[in-house]
Formats: C-alpha cells, structure tokens, sequence
C-alpha cells in the first residue's frame, strides 16, 4: 500500500515534471515581436478651446493647430463635426465616446484674458486609449500673438508625437512672379509662414530675382538680383527688419546661387570669370572673396554641411551636372551622386546625414533624398518639374517648387508619405526654408 | 526387659499356655518317640531278622569274612549321613552282630564298656574300627546332646531289652530294676532336667517369644516405621516422583510449550519471512510494474504532450500572430523615428484586459516610447488565446521594425 502510494507519488511526480516540461517555456513571458507599424496618420481630435468668458476669441487657435499638423501629413485631424462633445478640460472628457470614434489622441484646453489684452491659454492632450492625460500645457499670448500661440500649440503638440520640434513658426521665402507680359511681369521676394500665409513682400523688380537664402539666425536674407538693362547680376544680403541690403558679389559673369554657412558669417557663392563657373566663398565680416574650385566646368549651387565643414555643389566637370562635395575652405573635390540623368541643387537636411536634391530621370525632375551614410537615394517627390528642395528646419519634410498645371510649393516628408501643396496664388519659385522661429 | 516383663505381665496367659504347650509337647515327644521307637524298631525288626539270617549264614561259611560285612554298613555312610536314624539303627545292627559272636557276658561289659566307650569316645574319638559302636554311641549322644539325646537312650534300651531276651534275668532285672531305677531316678533327672529345660526352653521360648514378640513388635514397629518410612519415603517418593514427574511434566510441557512456541515462531518467522519476501517480490513487481507503467506513461506522456505541443505550438503561433497584427495595426510609428529597439512587459487579464505597460528601456525617444505605449493600449483588450492553457498573463513586447 505504502508502495503504491509511492509508485503514484512517482508517477503523479513524473507527470507534474512532464506537465512542467511541456509548460514551462510558455511560463516565460509570450514573446511577441513588433515588426512593422501602420501607415495611417495619427488620429487626434483637437477641441475648440473655451474661453472662460464665454467670448469667442478673436483667433480660433485650435484650428490653427490642426491646419499645421494636417499639413504635415502625419496626422489625420478629427472633424469637428462629428465630436459628440467639445470639452475643454480633462475631468469633462468621456473618454469612451473618443474611443469608441476612433480617437486616440485628444486635446482640451481653454483660454482666459491675462489682463495684459492677451490670453492664457492651458491645454491638455489626452490619451483616448489609456483614458488619461499624457501632458499639459500652459501658454502666455500676447494681444497679437494668438496666432503664434496656434502655431505654438503645434509645435508643442509635434514634438509631443514625433519627438522633433515642429516648424509652425518658422517662414518661408520665395519668388512669385506676377504679370503675363515681358514689360509688366513682376517678380516679388516673398517671405511667408512656413504654410504660405501671411506673405510679405521683401523685395520686387521687374527684373528676375533669384535663390532666396535665409541666414541661420532668420533675419535676413541673400538672393540674387539681376540688372537685365546692365546685364549682370549681384548677390545681395538683406536685413528683413531694417530692409537694409548689402551687396556681396557683383561685377561682370555671374553672381548667383548664395548659401550661408552655419554660423552666418560666410557666404558661399557663384561667380563666373571667363565662362567658366567656381565656387566662392566670401566673409561677411572681412569682405573678402575666397574661390574654392578652380574647373573650367560649371561649379554652382553650393551647400553647406550643417557642421559647416564640407560644401556640396553642382558641377558638369563630368558631363552631366552631378553633385560633387568637398571641404569647405576647398581643395579635393568629390562625386556624391551617380543615379539618374543629372542631380543638381543640392541641400543638406539639418542632421547632416540626408542630402536632397532635383534628380533628373525618364520621368523628369524630381526630388530625390540621399542617404549619405551609404549613398542610398529615395525619390520623394512626383515631378514632373520639380524644383529647388529645402529642407524644413526640423528636417522631417522638404519643401520645394512644382511646376504643373501652375508653379506651387509643396512640401513632403522626408520618407515621401505625406506630402502636402501650400496654397500660392500664383507663380511661385525658389522657396526657401527658414528657421524653425524659436 | 522392663518392657518384656511388663509385656509379659500382659500376656500372662498366654505364658502359661505356651509352657502348658511346650510341657505337653514334650511329654508327647517322650512318648511318642518310645512309641515310634516301639514301631520302629519291628521294621528293623524285620529286617535285622532277614539280615541276621544272612549274616548267621555267611558266618557259618565263612567266619571270618566280616569286611563285607563291614563293608555294607559302610555303604549307608557313605550313602546318606543324615539318615541319622537309620544309621543308628545299622550300627546297632552290627553291635549285635558282634555281641552274638562273642559272649554273652561281654554284652555286660560291652554296656559298660559301651557306656565308658560312649564317654571314652567324647574324649579319644575313633580308636579303632572295632570300636565303632562306641564312636557310635559318642555320636549318638553328641546326636543326642545335639538332638535331645534321643538315640543314645534308645540304643540303651534297645541293648537292655535284648540282654534281657537273650540272658538270665538276675542280672537282668538287677540291672533292669538298677536300670529302672537309674532311669527312674533318670527319668526324674531328666524330668527335672526336662521340666528346667523345658522351663528354661519355656523361658526361653518366652523370652524368645517375649523377645520374638518384641522383635516382632519391634520389627512391627519397625516395620510399622519402615512402613511408614517407607510410606513416607514411598509417599515423599511419591510426592517427590509425582513432583519431579509433575517438574518434568512441567518441564516437558515447558519444554514441549517452548518448543512449540519456538516451531511456531520460527514457522511463523519463516511465514512471516516468505510473506515478507512474497510481498517483497510482490512489491518489485508492482514497482517493475509501476515503473514500466510509469515509463509508458511517460512516453504517452511525451507523446500527448508533444502532439498536444505540436497542437499548442500551432494555436500559440495563431495567438501570437493575432497579438502582433492587432498591435502593429495600432502602431503609429513616429514621423522620422528610425532606429527603434526596445522591449515592453505587458500584463494581461484572461479576457485580454490590459493591466499593466511597462517599458523596459526607451526605444529611442519619448515619443517613441509613448507611440509604442499607446499601441499597446489601443490594442485593449488583446486578443484572447484558442485555448485557456495558453494564456499567459505576462507579455513580452519586442519593437524592432527596422532590422
């Protein structure tokens, strides 16, 4: 009897081993390996902020938010419309209603006069899918800076998804041109918000204006300006609050394509003498010019690195304009690209590590995003006509010049997904990408 | 002796009855000896005659051939010793025999000398062959000395019987009325002695009876107290006997009772032992049973467990797919993040409830980590497992969608 207890400790042992054998690996923790993530936008919903007073305010800074994160790309904003409820703090929202409609992401807020004519704003974004709040925020608007807040809201709200700061405050240049005849054309140097609105008009001649190129500090511009009537042409600096211009470059040939360096005392330029165009370099504090290729072929369009060590340019020393790099006080010099047709105009993204450009293939010209660590090149744009790519002052998109039916600005991300065309009445060229504005 | 005195003050009558008895037993042996002398002696009478006859005839013939005639007495001797009366009866036969060769006067003298030969024999003891009759008479009264002196009065009165047959009678009755009164005075003598020696023979034969009484009482008592001894010994034999019989019986049964206990516990020991070695054996039979029945259980086991694995390794693959898809669906990756590696320990409830999210490290940047976090929460509840077994509460979350 005694045995037989035994023999069925045994056994009732051995099988709780067996049973532990066979269980045991799924006693770790289930493995579960995340590969891939969706495509979709991030859905977010942004509720009309409320006012304390139960005044509208004179600027719907909720929408502005929204508009500055849809045009991104990356988030599939909610509409008004269909929100079931607008609560404009936390402990009003019914989180089950967002998520029931899908909404992941959620921001209250609401705004109070601060006594000084602007507002106090407070706003919170929420988790749908946990049911609480992730972060809140509070902002301070002048009487005329409600606008700003908006875009601010973004900014704050961007960075929370993405991680980068967002450029809703930064601003845009570029060239429209206006009038359908030689002698009545009309070219403006425009600088806007980063989404087009708000244009300002810097500079106009009914002369071509060219190459607009923010300085890293956002307060002025250079760009080229031609003189048809004199033939020639003169790279100029521009101060945009004073509107003080500073010729640099002038003189017979030409006087194009100017870059700032990073630390905004050099500028990087094209001169040509003697039909043959090099890459200048000329020192905004000493005024002297350095020339830092010496080929008979066209070298144009430099680039500075972010770091300001290496200066990238177009050049046909190969044929076809290619990209070549080399330092930025000269010397050796470097082919970047061997893909496509040609590739030209070339802009680092603010990393350094991604280098666009106009590609030219069967399919025309289009922006094409280089990865310089291993020289891998993405298409990112359409074309046909494509043109002039900047980079955003994050680096998450670029912005360039489409010439389709209309010429436009569009910008899209820098993985190609989310592209998005600004609103420009007109013919639009060149633009350039500010700083990101604070 | 005070007690034989006193026994015999007891028994008075009975002494007197006892010398009453001896008195007339010896008058009736006196009596009676005469009487069966009487008889006796005409048998010999008889025969003597026949005898006589015989010896006178030889004796005409041949007068001097006495050895055979010397000789057939002998014969009786040598024959039969204690055919003491018959032997006395020979010798006299032949004392006649010489008594009629010779004179008659010398029968006198031969009584005389009978009677000095009788004492002259006590003394000298067989002088010559001659003389026999007087070693025969010594005989007789040592017979008779030793036997009541019986024979020598007999031959006596034998040889005056015949003297007087045979001679004149002066002599005779002289001597017949001296022998009378010699036996009268005898007789009185011998009554006298008779009577003492009867006395004495009574007294003795008291005394002896006294003392055979005594003996015999004393042997009674002896035997009384041998008899009781004995009855003691005999009873503490007994007793002892019985003891010891009953000790040995005892010891035997003891004996007998260990023995058996001892077969009986050594049977059972041995029962006791094959039962043990039988349950012994039994026992590694089961446990060879057990085991082979425990290996093949095992090997079901295994079996089932692989195929049950086989079965749970393909609904594990299902739930973990469902898990991944549901999650990846509900991934936003960060606009621009690249390079994200990270793990996240979920803990579910059994109907897929999301308890708990926790990031073992960032995976990369806050926002990253957040996408991932509300990935995770979008995914609530997640999927349930096919079968309840393969639930596991903890989930171990790998995000890895660049490599």
């Amino acid at each position: 009897m005694k045995y037989k207890n035994l023999q069925s400790l045994v056994v009732g042992f051995a099988t709780l081993c067996l049973m532990a054998i066979a269980v045991s690996p799924a006693q770790a923790a289930l493995q579960v390996d995340i590969t891939k993530s969706s495509d979709s936008a991030i859905p977010i919903a942004i509720v009309p902020f409320g006012s304390s007073q139960g005044q509208q305010m004179p600027v719907d800074v909720a929408q502005i938010a929204s508009n500055d994160l849809a045009s991104t790309g990356l988030f599939k904003i909610f509409p008004r419309g269909n929100m079931l409820a607008k609560p404009s703090s936390p402990d009003q929202v019914n989180y089950d209603n967002w998520r029931t409609q899908h909404v992941d992401n959620l921001v209250v807020g609401s705004a109070s006069p601060n006594g000084q004519g602007g507002y106090k704003i407070t706003f919170n974004l929420l988790d749908a899918a946990q049911g609480q709040s992730v972060a809140s925020y509070q902002l301070n608007a002048g009487p005329n800076q409600l606008r700003q807040a908006g875009h601010t809201i973004a900014n704050l709200l961007y960075q929370r998804f993405t991680g980068k700061k967002g450029y809703f405050l930064s601003r845009i240049a570029y060239v429209t041109v206006t009038g359908s005849s030689a002698d009545k054309r009309q070219f403006r140097l425009v600088v806007s918000d980063y989404d087009g609105s708000h244009p300002s008009t810097v500079y106009s001649s009914q002369d071509p204006i060219m190459s607009p190129a923010w300085s890293p500090d956002g307060k002025k511009l250079a760009y080229v300006a031609f003189n048809v009537y004199k033939g020639v042409s003169s790279v100029r600096v521009q101060d945009l609050a004073t509107g003080k211009v500073r010729t640099i470059a002038s003189g017979s040939g030409v006087n194009g394509a100017p870059a700032w360096s990073p630390d905004g005392n050099r500028i990087a330029l094209t001169k040509s003498q003697n039909g043959d165009s090099n890459i200048y370099v000329y020192n905004l504090s000493t005024g002297q010019m350095q020339q830092l290729t010496h080929s008979s072929s066209i070298d144009t369009e430099a680039a500075w690195s972010p770091d300001g060590q290496k200066i990238a340019f177009t050049s046909d020393r190969g044929g076809k304009p290619q990209i070549y790099e080399m330092s930025s006080h000269g010397g050796q010099v470097q082919r970047l690209t061997y893909d496509g047709q040609s590739n030209q105009r070339p802009d680092f993204s603010p990393d350094g590590k991604l280098l666009a450009m106009v590609q030219q293939s069967a399919n025309g010209f289009r922006i094409a995003v280089m990865n310089l660590a291993n020289n891998n090149v993405r298409v990112v744009s359409d074309g046909p006509l494509d043109d002039s790519p900047a980079f955003a002052p994050n680096g998450q998109a670029i912005l360039y010049a489409t010439q389709g039916s209309s010429n436009s600005l569009a910008t899209v991300s820098v993985d190609g997904k989310a592209k998005s065309t600004l609103s420009q009445a007109g013919e639009v060229r060149e633009p350039a990408w500010g700083p990101l504005g604070y | 002796m005070l007690d034989l005195l006193e026994k015999m003050g007891e028994h008075w009558r009975a002494v007197v009855l006892a010398v009453l008895l001896h008195v007339l037993v010896a008058a009736f042996l006196i009596f009676g000896i005469q009487f069966f002398h009487d008889s006796a002696s005409k048998g010999n009478r008889g025969r003597s005659i026949i005898e006589a006859s015989v010896v006178q005839a030889s004796a005409q013939s041949t007068p001097a051939s006495s050895e055979p005639a010397q000789k057939q007495p002998q014969k009786p001797d040598q024959q039969q010793n204690e055919q003491a009366t018959a032997e006395a009866a020979k010798k006299q036969a032949e004392a006649q025999k010489a008594a009629q060769q010779k004179a008659q006067q010398q029968a006198a003298e031969k009584a005389a000398q009978q009677k000095a030969a009788a004492q002259q024999a006590r003394q000298e003891a067989a002088q010559k062959a001659a003389q026999q009759a007087a070693a025969e008479k010594a005989k007789k009264q040592a017979a008779e000395q030793k036997a009541k002196q019986e024979a020598a009065q007999k031959a006596k009165q034998q040889a005056a019987q015949e003297q007087a047959e045979k001679e004149a009678a002066e002599k005779a009755k002289q001597e017949a009325a001296a022998e009378q009164a010699r036996k009268a005075a005898q007789a009185k003598k011998q009554a006298a002695e008779k009577k003492a020696r009867e006395e004495a023979k009574a007294k003795k034969k008291a005394a002896e009876q006294k003392a055979q009484q005594e003996a015999e009482a004393k042997k009674q008592a002896a035997e009384e107290k041998a008899r009781k001894q004995a009855e003691a010994q005999k009873k503490a034999a007994a007793e002892k006997a019985r003891k010891e019989a009953e000790a040995k019986k005892q010891a035997a049964e003891e004996k007998a009772r260990k023995e058996a206990e001892a077969k009986k516990q050594a049977a059972e020991e041995k029962a006791r032992k094959e039962a043990e070695a039988k349950k012994k054996a039994e026992a590694q039979k089961q446990a060879r049973e057990a085991a082979a029945k425990a290996d093949l259980q095992k090997a079901l086991a295994q079996e089932a467990a692989g195929r049950q694995n086989a079965v749970n390794q393909k609904a594990m693959a299902r739930y973990v797919q469902a898990i991944q898809d549901k999650v990846e669906g509900n991934w936003i990756r960060p606009p621009g993040a690249s390079n994200i590696s990270c793990k996240v320990k979920v803990t579910q409830l059994p109907g897929g409830q999301i308890t708990n999210v926790q990031l073992l490290g960032s995976c990369g940047s806050a926002a990253i980590d957040r996408s991932v976090k509300q990935a995770i929460y979008k995914s609530d509840p997640l999927p349930t497992p096919p079968s309840d077994n393969l639930f596991q509460s903890e989930i171990e979350f790998t995000f890895k969608p660049d490599q």
